[in-house]
């Protein structure tokens, strides 16, 4: 509990910091976990694919479920109510998706040596082409992600400074661009050994804060009752404006989830297809610790303080809904323990996606393309590079611009990830599908999406990725544009195979060096 | 006690995989039923249907899929390794 001047007192700084520092700890000790060859990239970067059905169900559920997740949804669910529980159904369905295609991936890229998913379209079809555009696909798509994971990181940062810090701007890119550095040291000699050690660690604070504040503030303030009371609006979702909107949109980013490279990183990372299998399965359980986190969009309209500290940021106060009802409600080094949560569980996801757009990059932009072969130990050097850049590029790319604008582009690059589905998921149980028609559907996909984003919000500042296909009644039909644009992909990519094949056009095998 | 590795026959698998199928498509149909989960009453802990009643599924669904994955993975022994 805190003064009315805001800001965390001493002794949550004190557990922050030494949190923070046995973090770092387990950053660079990692490499000694199950040692391995480091100059291998697969041994870098996929920690040897050695961790077990445990370690990576917390690396790879530390990877999804992000700071800008535990910031994001509790601020969108504060600001526009039950819509944004669309996170929950998401993260059950998801992992049904993810169990039928990372199994089958893992045991195909064992086999093959592959490293990224654009390894085995590129194999697969035939194509460095397709190869080259999945991987900048997915490049793109993670930038703005990863930019995001430092949005939370700043969200909480703020809220531990009292209101009137001088130059407190400055002292939190301070602080944001120092805990990156030691990051990027301890991924540059850890690789992902050390990132799942501090995946662990991560975890374990988060579920330890979710379950402490989610028993702890309705006790205190008069319950669910109390908050609901106060939102009545919330109560359900706003029916029937969102009727197919919801399920659009829930579907369309079950589908997305694991197209993302930094959720097939970790999924290559398992030792085993069965022990990925149930890994995977087992996922939905973080999504409870979600679920909960959403929740404190509401229960904070029960607490007085935090709500009014909040609304002093205006309308874009909703990102400190979190941090702030732990602050208000929970004894300070409480506070500053569950901080150190979200705060590392922004550099965590950052670390995992920089190393997948990198080994992207290297593997699918560079590689194919150079003239003399890239040498093992030269490839996972150049990898490593191209993490710190990666990393300082997402740094650079959120202390310029602003969080609103981050988070336009994080929307239009969640539809351009989906663009992939067709290659990467049918893909998995449909090799023989025409390289052509999947590059002619990936255009029309990614021409569709941003036409549709863009006109959707009236060619101005990106708020929704609902497109309105008309009216039932008096209430508007919303339909999730990336779930449009890839259902149109995938129809392009099938139909032009059959038509490839009844013009006799099958994949050619010439085209990748090996 | 079933020994993990023991060969599946064909027709076995194939009911395996159809029985893991199903499970994993559970959630699915638990959750495009909008409009009977999107209530108010009955609550929990003052919490409303919408919002429990998602977040009980997430449970469900953890242990449908452990069993479809445990289904899945006793069925191909260890042809995919």
């Amino acid at each position: 509990m805190i003064s009315a001047s805001g800001g965390l007192p001493l002794d949550g700084f004190i557990v922050f910091i030494a949190l923070f520092i046995v973090f770092a700890a387990l950053g660079f000790l990692g490499r000694f976990f199950r040692k391995g060859d480091e100059t291998q990239l697969h041994e870098w970067s996929l920690a040897g694919r050695k961790l077990g059905v445990f370690l990576t169900w917390f690396l790879v559920g530390a990877d999804l479920y992000t700071a800008y997740t535990f910031i994001a949804v509790p601020s969108s669910l504060f600001a526009k109510g039950g819509i944004y529980f669309f996170a929950v159904p998401y993260v059950a369905v998801t992992f049904a998706v993810a169990m039928l295609m990372m199994p089958k991936l893992w045991t195909i890229s064992k086999k093959k040596g592959y490293v990224t998913a654009a390894d085995y379209v590129t194999d697969t079809f035939s194509s460095r082409t397709l190869g080259l555009l999945i991987a900048v696909t997915g490049i793109v798509a993670e930038l703005p992600y990863v930019g995001l994971q430092l949005v939370g990181m700043k969200a909480v940062l703020t809220v531990m400074f009292p209101v009137n810090t001088g130059n407190l701007g400055l002292i939190i890119n301070l602080a944001l661009v120092a805990s990156v550095i030691i990051l990027i040291a301890f991924t540059f000699m850890s690789g992902l050994r050390g990132v799942s050690l501090t995946a662990l660690f991560k975890d374990m604070i988060i579920f330890i804060t979710v379950i402490v504040v989610i028993i702890a503030v309705p006790m205190a303030y008069g319950g669910f009752q109390h908050a609901f009371a106060a939102k009545t609006a919330f109560q359900t979702l706003s029916q029937p404006t969102f009727a197919v909107g919801y399920p659009t949109l829930w579907i369309g980013s079950a589908l997305a989830l694991y197209l993302y490279p930094h959720a097939v990183n970790g999924s290559l990372s398992s030792n085993s297809a069965k022990n990925l299998r149930m890994s995977t399965a087992l996922l939905p359980v973080y999504g409870i610790g979600l679920a909960f986190l959403a929740l404190f969009g509401v229960l904070i309209y029960a607490v007085g303080p935090a709500l009014s500290y909040v609304n002093s940021f205006g309308s874009s106060g909703g990102v400190y809904v979190v941090p702030a009802l732990i602050l208000y409600t929970m004894p300070s080094w409480f506070a500053g323990f569950a901080f150190l949560g979200i705060f590392i569980g922004g550099l965590v996801p950052a670390a995992i996606m920089s190393i997948a757009s990198a080994n992207l990059f290297i593997r699918n932009v560079v590689k194919p393309y150079k003239k003399v072969p890239l040498e093992p130990k030269r490839e996972t050097f150049w990898a490593k590079i191209a993490t710190i850049i990666f990393i300082f590029l997402a740094v650079g790319f959120t202390l310029i611009i602003n969080d609103t604008f981050a988070i336009q582009l994080q929307l239009l690059a969640g539809g351009f990830i989906l663009e992939t589905l067709p290659a990467l998921f049918l893909g998995l149980y449909w090799p023989k599908l025409n390289k052509h028609s999947m590059m002619v559907g990936w255009a029309v996909g990614m021409i569709l999406d941003v036409y549709m984003m863009l006109d959707a919000n009236k060619f101005g500042q990106i708020a929704t990725s609902f497109y309105t296909f008309g009216k039932l009644g008096t209430s508007e039909i919303l339909v999730f544009v990336g779930l449009f644009a890839v259902m149109v992909n995938v129809i392009i990519s099938i139909l032009g195979t059959f038509l490839a094949r009844a013009m006799g056009v099958r994949n050619s095998k010439d085209e990748v060096p090996t | 006690m079933p020994n993990v590795s023991t060969v599946q026959s064909g027709q076995d698998k194939k009911r395996a995989y159809m029985i893991a199928g199903i499970l994993m498509a559970i959630p699915f149909f638990a959750y495009i039923i909008l409009p009977v989960y999107d209530r108010v009453d009955p609550q929990l802990f003052g919490v409303p249907l919408f919002y429990w009643y998602q977040t009980v599924w997430l449970a469900i669904s953890a242990v449908l899929f452990g069993v479809a994955a445990f289904l899945i993975g006793r069925a191909k022994g260890g042809e995919e390794e």
